[in-house]
């Protein structure tokens, strides 16, 4: 009987050590899942923030166009001044579109002008946020004169 | 019975247990992996079509084939799903079949321009999805060299020639009608009588690349029934009919692009407002006047997607293009 | 009887040797897996569209002192010396520099990136040169070339940003 109760002992703490070596590789496991999860997480927010920003870029209501021909990386004055208030009252339709994002236009040249907020929401407890300076130009139809301005448009994601 | 007896059969009855509970336990975990490598999978192939969403208002007149295997995409009326992983949009502009499967995906990308761009349009379609063009008009003729050549079409003359069509086992096939003739006393053909009634569907094209009306069917047995009819503005909105098989995300992709021209009005509005106020030239002025009017015309007319506004639109864009060469002729800033 | 002796002894070592070789495996995985650095997508979109947008950006802006001509009409009288003065007393070639040395301090010296501006229809006589040489920084470069037609053929428009 002693043999046979030995043998059941070294059987059973065969079991628990394989048992707890498999718990420790499942740990193990799992932390690494989370922080490829992390890893992911942090770069899918940047290509967010990317994709918002191109979206700015091509945004109909401030593009430059002649006659439905898109000049590209310009912005139309006019219609930026449009903008600031078709975009303010229409947040909501927006967001779809922009998220948790703030955009300011602002003139660099020939003289600095304060930034021009054309569309704000921000995120509480947001754990990425990304600032993307997009150089553009700012067309005045009425002049036909271009001057030197940044696009900024900060993300912030979840 | 002797000791070493009991103690064998008890030693195997242990073994039993004890392996039976490692390979439940490695089976579960394995089952798991699988589950989550599937929803690993289909939230892979929900990324890259956010991507292509994203991308649409960036490319224009862009044509591309993506090599997903079952990409298993449903589509609806503001929302994407890829298996049971779902995405909720608030305006989505995707036209598509109800489910896009088979080994990839097609996608392409146009500019609505009425008269100005206000938004991309964003198609996607299956290359195992049949298009049957049956029609030889002007527009039957411009519609099969515009569709892309990736897709999977045929031509027909009449709606007799194609009654001898065989089954080359899509999963799907759309008759793409633009002969003036009743679908309703016509019977769907033969091939396909025994495909589930949702994977064959028919439209119903008449007008021309301006505009014009739609009529959407389904088979129903071996029969066709209507469910309903739409209207199309440009050759945009006419392919967005063409890829979308149910009436209903047709009309809500365009509801969804009425409202972007909406508000791409409300600022070209404000913008010619400006420049009639600031222009001092008188030529320049009246010109921006009348546009005000027609551009006033179109925010009416597009808060609300039917075909009376559909007919109207048309004739206003035209009105402000001829106010926009005007404004060119007297060298006045353009309205768009 | 030695054999048996030594059987416990011989089991141990064969642990043990289990044992080092989950561990080694172990080190392995954490070293690709989980000390992986995150991938940088914005920094390419970012260094390639800044180059891209600032020059292109730059050549079309007008310039009020200078009959509103732009920096790209400007560039041309510079290279071909045709010799345009600005209302501010300046050239053509002066005027640019001290332009785009007014933008890039703005942008570029703000945002705190490396750079290199130049103009040249010679690329051994420049006619502008703003900022220093990433080779010379041993730093890798985004580069932009843009081409403008003279009357001799072209001249060249080059911004470096350092990465």
């Amino acid at each position: 009987m002693k043999k046979a109760q030995i043998q059941i002992y070294e059987t059973i703490a065969v079991l628990f050590i394989f048992f707890l070596l498999v718990a420790i590789g499942f740990i193990f496991y799992a932390r690494i899942f989370k922080s490829n999860v992390d890893i992911e997480t942090y770069e899918s927010s940047q290509k967010r923030s990317i994709a918002i920003a191109q979206r700015v870029m091509f945004l109909p209501e401030l593009q430059c166009s002649e006659d439905n021909i898109i000049k590209d990386n310009c912005i139309d004055l006019l219609k930026l001044e449009a903008a600031q208030k078709v975009m303010k009252q229409n947040e909501i339709y927006y967001y779809d579109l922009l998220e948790y994002s703030t955009v300011n236009a602002s003139q660099i040249y020939p003289n600095s002008q304060p930034a021009q907020n054309l569309y704000s929401r921000s995120a509480q407890n947001f754990k990425n946020s990304f600032t993307t300076f997009i150089p553009m130009l700012l067309l005045d139809p009425r002049t036909k004169s271009n001057s030197f301005g940044i696009l900024t448009i900060k993300t912030e994601t979840k | 019975m002797s000791k070493k007896a009991i103690e064998i059969q008890f030693n195997w009855i242990f073994v039993l247990i004890a392996g039976t509970a490692i390979l439940i336990f490695f089976t579960v975990l394995v089952v798991k992996q699988k589950s989550l490598s599937e929803s690993s999978t289909k939230a892979v192939v929900l990324k890259s079509i956010e991507s292509i969403i994203s991308g649409a208002s960036v490319t224009i007149d862009t044509t591309k084939i993506e090599n997903i295997p079952n990409p298993n995409i449903e589509i609806g009326c503001n929302k994407i799903s890829v298996g049971n992983l779902p995405k909720q949009h608030q305006n989505l502009i995707l036209f598509g079949p109800r489910l896009v499967k088979g080994n990839g995906f097609i996608w392409q990308t146009t500019a609505f321009n009425t008269p100005y761009r206000s938004t991309n349009l964003l198609y996607i379609t299956s290359p195992q999805i049949k298009y049957v063009i049956i029609g030889n008009n002007d527009l039957a003729k411009d519609m099969n060299k515009s569709l892309p050549s990736y897709l999977d079409k045929e031509n027909y003359s009449s709606y007799q020639d194609v009654l001898q069509i065989k089954n080359s086992n899509n999963y799907k096939i759309r008759f793409l009608v633009f002969e003036n003739i009743g679908l309703i006393g016509n019977s769907v053909p033969a091939a396909f009588t025994k495909m589930r009634d949702e994977d064959v569907t028919a439209l119903k094209i008449e007008g021309n690349t301006e505009k014009g009306t739609l009529e959407f069917y389904q088979k129903k047995g071996s029969s066709w029934i209507s469910l309903g009819t739409s209207a199309y503005i440009e050759k945009s909105s006419l392919f967005g009919s063409i890829y979308a098989d149910t009436l209903e995300v047709y009309d809500c992709n365009m509801r969804n692009t009425f409202a972007r021209l909406k508000l791409v009005t409300d600022v070209y509005y404000e913008r010619t407002k400006k420049l009639r106020d600031t222009i001092q030239r008188q030529e320049c002025k009246q010109i921006y006047n009348n546009a005000l009017n027609q551009i006033n015309n179109i925010k009416i007319l597009s808060s609300d997607f039917k075909p009376e506004n559909v007919n109207n639109l048309v004739s206003t864009a035209i009105l402000l293009s001829v106010q926009n060469k005007e404004a060119q002729k007297f060298s006045c800033p353009l309205i768009y | 009887m030695i054999f048996k002796k030594t059987r416990g002894q011989t089991e141990v070592l064969g642990l043990a040797i289990v044992v080092v070789i989950l561990l080694l495996a172990a080190i392995f995985v954490v070293r690709f897996v989980v000390l992986k650095n995150p991938a940088d997508y914005r920094k390419d979109f970012i260094s390639s569209e800044i180059a891209s947008s600032t020059i292109s950006t730059f050549l079309k802006t007008t310039a009020k002192e200078c009959s509103q001509l732009t920096m790209t009409e400007l560039l041309q009288d510079c290279a071909q010396g045709n010799g345009l003065i600005c209302n501010n007393g300046q050239d053509s070639c002066r005027f640019v520099n001290s332009t785009a040395g007014t933008i890039f301090e703005k942008t570029l010296n703000k945002w705190k990136l490396n750079y290199q501006f130049l103009a040249y229809v010679d690329v051994n006589s420049l006619l502008i040169k703003i900022g220093k040489s990433c080779k010379e920084q041993n730093l890798g470069q985004e580069s932009k070339i843009f081409p403008i037609p003279i009357a001799t053929g072209s001249m060249f428009v080059r911004l470096d940003i350092c990465q």
